[in-house]
């Protein structure tokens, strides 16, 4: 069984779930104390309006991917702030429009389509070097951003209003959580898929918040969970022979589960 | 120390204040009244640059609100009406105190000992300490606006916006709060505003009371010369009204 450790395409999946892990298991922190749940499928479906753009017009669907979903998260923040309207709603704008644009262009490609409905299914085991190397350099990016604005992060999932009157640049915070969390979903896309990636993004940092009142001790067991049942996933799905994404997904909803019912009756 | 020269703002089409003139002087104790949506809390906004007049002048500790935001709201207190600790967030009532002095602290530098010290200090004043460390979200509502009241307190500030803080408060935390209120004033001799609808329990100390109507200043008084007659017409009720209501009116 271990032999399988000294495969490329297996140490790649290794890799990219600990990255999974880490980096889904921070912005999971951010997207649900900010309670904007639904960037994630935003977020993934934008990728896929990009890759089937980008196979319409012969141009790279991965990039087009990446730029159509860094696009939606860049636009959340400013928009909701210039309507006046929740994030929330603004999400669900812009999920809606880059759905239309995605199956307006699935109707006008001739050729195959599958390139772009692997970003929304994922595919864990044909990870490349250059996705680890790009998702290890926005997890270390990502790390870097909590432990120079940790506090004010902070200040903004307390009171978006009350940190601007403390003087904290919040706009500043809140749209960088916002952009980086979609830059962390979109290059998880590939280990995860798009429909896949809202679980992985909820379970883990849910199940911290229900076992704890810290929020420092809340970003590690996220990062935990997430870690754990990207492994695990990994490893029953190669056991089993069954799709990776999709055991890593149950399993962190077992997660979940279990913090819930480990809970004491009053949340203690 | 504050100084409002013919300040408008609009929203929507709406006119919320129009071409109010105040001059807040240093150590005043200000009390603003007025029926709803007549331009209260867009005033204590402005005051703090959160929202920008569309014409008129500002002027809070010779800055412009405006152009400095976050050298004027630094070193200016704010606790909003609606402002409430959701159970969402894994915060402890000292990480909340603590806030007030992540914007004193500004960006890239951690909180030190001295931030600690303040936080610990205004937990004591409050009486809120034996709470530190439990979650704030699942505290009472009098708790809670200590807890926002300690925040404010650890910044050090000059000024301390308050709106509508007695808000959704029994009584005796009504009383609780208010006698606080006075204490900080005098202890810290800050200048401070406190936008109210509860007229006959204002806290002791106050020193001018502004009333706003229809985004004007309606009356500038002491709190002595305010009668049942100038609330009849500032609330647009009935006199005789009014008195079977709330009696023969004094603050």
């Amino acid at each position: 069984m271990w032999e399988i450790l000294s495969f490329n395409y297996f140490q790649n999946a290794l890799m990219g779930s600990i990255l999974a892990g880490v980096g889904l298991g921070i912005v999971g922190v951010w997207v649900v104390l900010l309670r904007i749940p639904f960037v994630g499928v935003a977020i993934s479906h934008a990728a896929f309006a990009g890759s089937v753009i980008g196979l319409l017009f012969g141009v790279n669907p991965i990039m087009m991917a990446i730029v159509f979903s860094l696009l939606a998260s860049i636009l959340i923040g400013p928009i909701a702030e210039k309507s006046g309207l929740e994030a929330n709603v603004i999400i669900g704008i812009i999920f809606s429009l880059v759905l239309g644009v995605a199956f307006l262009g699935l109707g006008l490609i001739k050729g195959p389509k599958t390139e772009a409905f692997n970003l929304i299914w994922g595919s864990i085991l044909t990870l490349s070097r250059i996705n680890i190397y790009l998702n290890a350099g926005i997890t270390f990016f990502v790390i870097l951003f909590l432990l120079f604005f940790g506090k004010e992060i902070k200040a903004v999932f307390y009171n978006r209003e009350v940190a601007a009157s403390c003087g904290i640049p919040e706009k500043f915070i809140f749209f960088s959580l916002l952009f980086l969390s979609g830059f962390v979903i979109c290059l998880n896309l590939n280990t995860i898929g798009g429909i896949l990636i809202f679980s992985l993004l909820i379970n883990p940092p849910s199940a911290a918040r229900i076992l704890t009142h810290s929020l420092s001790k809340m970003y590690m067991l996220s990062i935990l969970f997430g870690i754990v049942a990207c492994l695990a996933g990994l490893f029953f799905s190669y056991v089993f022979a069954v799709p990776a994404g999709a055991t890593i997904i149950i399993i962190s909803s077992l997660i979940f589960i279990i913090s819930m019912v480990s809970r004491g009756r009053n949340g203690s | 120390m504050i100084k409002i020269q013919k300040v408008s703002l609009s929203f929507s089409g709406k006119e919320v204040l129009s071409e109010v003139s105040l001059d807040i002087k240093k150590q005043d104790f200000v009390a603003i009244i007025g029926p709803n949506g007549a331009g209260k809390t867009s005033l204590l906004k402005i005051i703090n640059g959160l929202l920008i007049p569309d014409t008129g002048k500002i002027g809070v500790f010779d800055l412009d609100p405006v152009r400095d935001g976050l050298a004027v709201r630094r070193r200016i207190g704010f606790i909003f009406q609606n402002e409430f600790i959701t159970r969402n967030v894994p915060l402890s009532v000292k990480d909340v105190v603590s806030v007030g002095r992540i914007g004193v602290k500004g960006l890239f530098r951690n909180l030190d000992k001295k931030d600690f010290e303040s936080t610990r200090n205004a937990m004591d004043e409050v009486g809120i300490s034996d709470l530190e460390n439990r979650p704030a979200g699942f505290l009472s509502g009098g708790e809670q606006r200590k807890v926002s009241i300690a925040r404010e307190l650890a910044r050090d500030v000059e000024i301390l916006l308050l709106d509508e803080i007695l808000m959704n408060l029994d009584p005796a935390s009504q009383m609780e709060i208010n006698s606080l209120i006075t204490r900080i004033y005098k202890r810290h001799k800050l200048t401070v505003v406190f936008v109210t609808h509860l007229l006959r329990y204002l806290p002791q100390g106050i020193n001018r009371v502004v009333a706003l109507k229809n985004g004007k200043v309606f009356s500038d008084f002491s709190p002595d010369d305010f009668n049942s007659k100038d609330l009849s017409l500032l609330y647009d009720v009935d006199e005789e009204n009014l008195k079977k209501y709330v009696g023969n009116f004094k603050f």
